[in-house]
């Protein structure tokens, strides 16, 4: 698979009066045509910065302050410098965000909003753009889609609103979807419907996806493969399967483990004690070590990605089950 | 968290300012002449002398350092004047946001705490106070009453109220939701304890930015009333009664009107100043992005001067 | 032995609309006929998606919000209109664990004084020395450190803020608390350490907890029983395992189908149950069984007549015309 997108080395730092922040230390990820990647992380753990480095969202008081990312062979960051290509952000590569509910003009109807992105980005003529937004609304699994363009956001449902902007997002035939936490306000029966629509226009339209969010489960269901975060690094990538039947870093073995299953349901949940690391002054070595079972004195020292089985790992002892007994 | 303490972190963030240090620095001089204007004042304001009447100001000819600023049409002091001006004048602004802020806070407290009829009743009475012209309800009490310093404070007053209950009534009801005060209530504060500590904390900041926005508004306020012969009387003096009584010899003496106006122009500019600059440092989210603006503007300025060199 | 709480027939309106001057408030059933008793030492969970109700059947519980039928009894006293100074020192004995750790805390006070608070408004702290020691013995139990007392919330994180959160819910030795969505704004790797304290203190005080959360898994983790809600009506009520390997109501069976699990090969032979639609308008609810427009066994009578909450055998209740009966 050649790669559409490429991070290299990519730092993002945020100015705050107490000090710099360095909410990406060193993120480097690439994504293949027709692939789905998960990246997964807890708050604060730099996943939904990634995204909004790739779409060019970087702002006051955060600025990106080195690495790159490429883009289909074109250049978005430059070697720590923010690129101004056009015709690629909202066009090849769009994004859905988490609150369904903000993210859409409330005093225009989603036709006229769909309309206004569609004739931006392929230069249709109106009625054209009517049609094509209308089939867009079908082809999120919206019913009745020709009348519902002259309806306004409140009279659309949390889960329809979703449907709404991922129409939005895919009415300009992008190569690349980024969903940062979209089913995250939804109920789970919605969510369900959401993550399936999703699947079903990855396959249908052959797109990329990222998708970023902190539930494994929809990870799971969903990702080809899956990316780890942790205190603005990568700490695994690998195979969905292999993420999670053979998990290599302590980190994620204990992610999987502390998260509760319908399935199999234990006695009593794993926790990583202690709280991610503020970003502030970021630990020296791996940032893990402080709340990790198996951490020795050479984690103190810097941990970069390292092939491990078929995918990556920044762990001095990846593959040692940290967490105990043998499960 | 590398924390400065907060007053550190306060002036060094006024230095950075410009504007806003000014305006404090002007605001302190005039609060300072107010003060100690028995010992600044050269004169009496209210002596008058007929033979130096209509004194220029030093700068021009026939101006003398006797007089720095000149004399009016009763050969009085025009800088005596405005520094006992400031007295009266930051006197009746003070006074009046003090009973105004107080009489809001408690009725927007009450209408924001009970809910329900209780605020719609309080609110109406807000709307029909606001609909009706302040000029006309204080030329009324004036004709009524006469003229006074403590008439014209309490007139105020009651005419700016409401402003404040709008405020207050508005934190309150949404300070009410948040989940803290919920938890203070299951916990089974009494509800003195939830208003005074849980609710009340939460105005102190934005009643303190209202309360120095709303003085220039007083202080605008006196002037007008004093101007038109509602307000203060002679022979105590203030800004808007000297800006008035000058009127009459705008042509022959503008030093009459200028400096008393000028006054009035730089207490309501720096307190504006001041007042912006207090609002953002005093929101903690307001504070960072102007902290980070700055930072970025800097470092373009070090990129463009390292690109020129 | 007698249930810490017994609801009876519970029913909550809500206003739709608020009362103005001059305008008529519009009064909308949020839950009605809501059952269920918790026994001392007892975890029930309740679920449901967002609108059904279980966040209002908690706050009716604790007496925030009026009922307009049925009966809530809490260690045999009708509390229903309790109200002023005996609602006050009920309070003591009831409490709540929030949400969002990051609003539920007065920032504005220090933790030691927000741990303390229960104890001063109730006059159980005669001196300064005695709140103190109280308020050390609390944040002890939750498993945070001794200092924590002279700090203010922000320099907490949302974990250790939910822990100090749990600790001013104790301070009283309540016999119920009522646990609102508790972990769901949590991380996953902090969540698992609040879950697991929660279960300790349930065990080692003998609390009676009313555990509310849409997270059917941590739900499954923590409870005893497990109560499913649907618009403003319990659908389904039962033992842990009965109702996650047995579920009888076809709402219960759909939302059990729909909940990821962290595992693709699981995930890829799961087969969903999908039914049409989303969640109710509450403002204008379907009749007979809510639930009847998305279910595929409706039937004439499900239109008409709502199903009541039946016994099918071992503490399995479900309201359902069709299913399994």
């Amino acid at each position: 698979m050649s790669a559409l997108l490429k991070i290299e080395d990519l730092a993002v730092v945020f100015d705050t009066r107490a000090g710099t922040v360095e909410a990406l230390r060193g993120v480097s990820l690439s994504l293949g045509r027709g692939e789905t990647l998960g990246i997964v992380g807890e708050s604060g753990s730099g996943k939904s910065v990634t995204a909004q480095a790739v779409m060019g969202l970087i702002d006051v008081p955060g600025r990106i302050a080195g690495g790159s990312i490429s883009w289909d062979g074109q250049a978005l960051v430059q070697d720590g410098a923010q690129q101004h290509p056009s015709g690629i952000w909202g066009k090849e590569v769009t994004m859905v965000f988490q609150s369904p509910m903000t993210s859409l003009n409330p005093l225009m109807t989603i036709g006229a909003q769909l309309e206004e992105v569609i004739r931006k980005h392929l230069g249709l003529g109106r009625a054209a753009a009517r049609d094509h937004a209308a089939e867009m609304l079908a082809a999120v699994g919206i019913s009745g889609a020709r009348r519902r363009l002259d309806q306004y956001p409140h009279e659309f449902s949390g889960g329809m609103r979703q449907r709404v902007m991922i129409a939005m997002a895919i009415a300009c035939e992008p190569k690349l979807l980024i969903a940062d936490e979209p089913t995250t306000a939804l109920d789970v029966t919605i969510q369900a419907q959401i993550l399936e629509l999703l699947a079903g226009l990855q396959e249908r339209l052959g797109l990329s996806i990222i998708l970023i969010t902190h539930d494994l489960g929809i990870v799971a269901g969903l990702c080809h493969r899956v990316a780890v975060m942790y205190a603005g690094q990568i700490v695994e990538t690998g195979s969905v399967d292999d993420i999670f039947d053979r998990p290599a870093h302590p980190y994620t073995q204990g992610l999987i483990r502390s998260t509760p299953r319908l399935d199999e349901p234990e006695d009593r949940l794993t926790a990583i004690e202690g709280t991610p690391p503020g970003l502030l002054h970021p630990p020296e070595g791996c940032a893990f070590r402080t709340r990790c079972p198996i951490a020795r004195d050479d984690c103190r020292a810097p941990q970069a990605l390292r092939p491990f089985g078929a995918g990556f790992v920044a762990c001095t002892q990846p593959g040692v089950d940290a967490w105990g007994d043998g499960k | 968290m590398a924390n400065a303490s907060p007053q550190q972190g306060f002036w060094g963030d006024l230095r950075h300012d410009m504007p806003a240090a000014i305006g404090l620095c002007v605001i302190l001089l005039i609060v300072l002449a107010a003060v100690f204007a028995p010992l600044l004042a050269p004169y009496d304001p209210a002596a008058q002398s007929l033979i130096k009447r209509l004194a220029p100001p030093v700068w021009m000819t026939r101006g003398s350092w006797d007089h720095v600023l000149g004399t009016d049409n009763l050969g009085r002091d025009v800088l005596s004047r405005v520094i006992w001006g400031a007295r009266v004048t930051l006197l009746i602004g003070a006074a009046t946001c003090l009973i105004a802020a107080t009489l809001g806070t408690l009725v927007g407290l009450w209408a924001g705490y009970r809910g329900g009829r209780t605020d719609s009743v309080l609110m109406r009475l807000v709307d029909i106070q606001i609909s009706f012209p302040g000029i006309l309800l204080i030329l009324l009490v004036v004709g009524v009453i006469g003229p006074g310093v403590g008439t014209l404070i309490g007139v105020l007053a009651i005419t700016n109220w409401m402003v404040y209950a709008r405020l207050v009534r508005g934190i309150v009801s949404s300070t009410r939701q948040t989940a803290h005060v919920e938890a203070a209530e299951i916990v089974g504060c009494r509800p003195s304890r939830v208003i005074f500590r849980h609710i009340l904390p939460n105005l102190v900041s934005p009643l303190l930015t209202l309360l120095i926005l709303e003085f220039t508004n007083i202080v605008l306020a006196e002037a007008a009333v004093s101007f038109l012969g509602f307000g203060v009387q002679p022979p105590q003096t203030s800004w808007g009664l000297d800006v008035a009584s000058g009127r009459d010899y705008l042509f022959i003496a503008w030093w009459l009107v200028t400096f008393p106006g000028l006054a009035i122009v730089a207490t309501v500019l720096s307190i504006n100043l001041f007042a912006g600059w207090l609002r953002v440092t005093t929101d903690p989210e307001e504070r960072e992005k102007r902290f980070a603006r700055s930072l970025a503007a800097r470092r373009r300025r070090a990129v463009r001067k390292g690109a020129n060199t | 032995m007698s249930p810490t709480l017994s609801v009876r027939d519970l029913a909550v309106d809500y206003e739709l609309s608020r009362a103005g001057l001059f305008r008529r408030r519009r009064m909308v059933t949020a839950v009605s006929g809501v059952s269920f008793d918790i026994a001392p030492g007892e975890t029930l969970g309740l679920v449901g998606e967002s609108g059904s109700g279980k966040t209002t059947v908690g706050r009716a519980i604790l007496r925030r919000i009026p009922t307009s039928a049925g009966q809530i009894r809490f260690e045999g006293q009708d509390i229903t209109d309790l109200a002023g100074e005996p609602l006050r020192r009920l309070r003591a004995q009831m409490q709540i664990v929030l949400q969002d750790p990051y609003t539920s805390l007065n920032p504005r006070m220090k933790v030691g004084d927000i741990v303390a608070e229960p104890l001063v408004v109730h006059g159980l702290a005669p001196s300064r020395e005695a709140a103190r020691e109280a308020v050390a013995a609390l944040l002890a139990r939750v498993g945070m450190p001794a200092d924590a007392a002279g700090r203010y919330p922000h320099s907490f994180s949302g974990g250790q803020r939910q822990r100090i959160g749990i600790a001013r819910a104790l301070a009283m030795k309540p016999s119920l608390i009522v646990a609102d969505e508790p972990v769901s704004a949590l991380d996953v790797s902090v969540r698992a350490q609040v879950v697991n304290l929660m279960q300790d203190l349930q065990r080692d005080l003998g609390l009676s907890l009313l555990f509310i959360a849409h997270d059917l898994a941590v739900v499954r983790h923590i409870s005893h029983r497990v109560a499913i809600m649907y618009a403003g009506r319990i659908v389904e009520l039962a033992p842990r395992d009965a109702i996650y390997d047995r579920p009888i109501h076809p709402y219960t069976q759909a939302l059990l189908s729909a909940v990821p699990v962290p595992s693709p090969t699981v995930q890829r032979s799961r087969r969903r149950i999908v039914h049409p639609g989303e969640s109710v308008d509450i403002a204008n609810p379907p009749s007979g069984c809510r639930f009847h427009p998305r279910c595929p066994l409706a039937t004439e009578r499900c239109r008409d007549d709502a199903p009541p909450l039946a016994d099918r055998g071992a503490g399995h209740f479900a309201a359902c015309w069709n299913s399994g009966a």
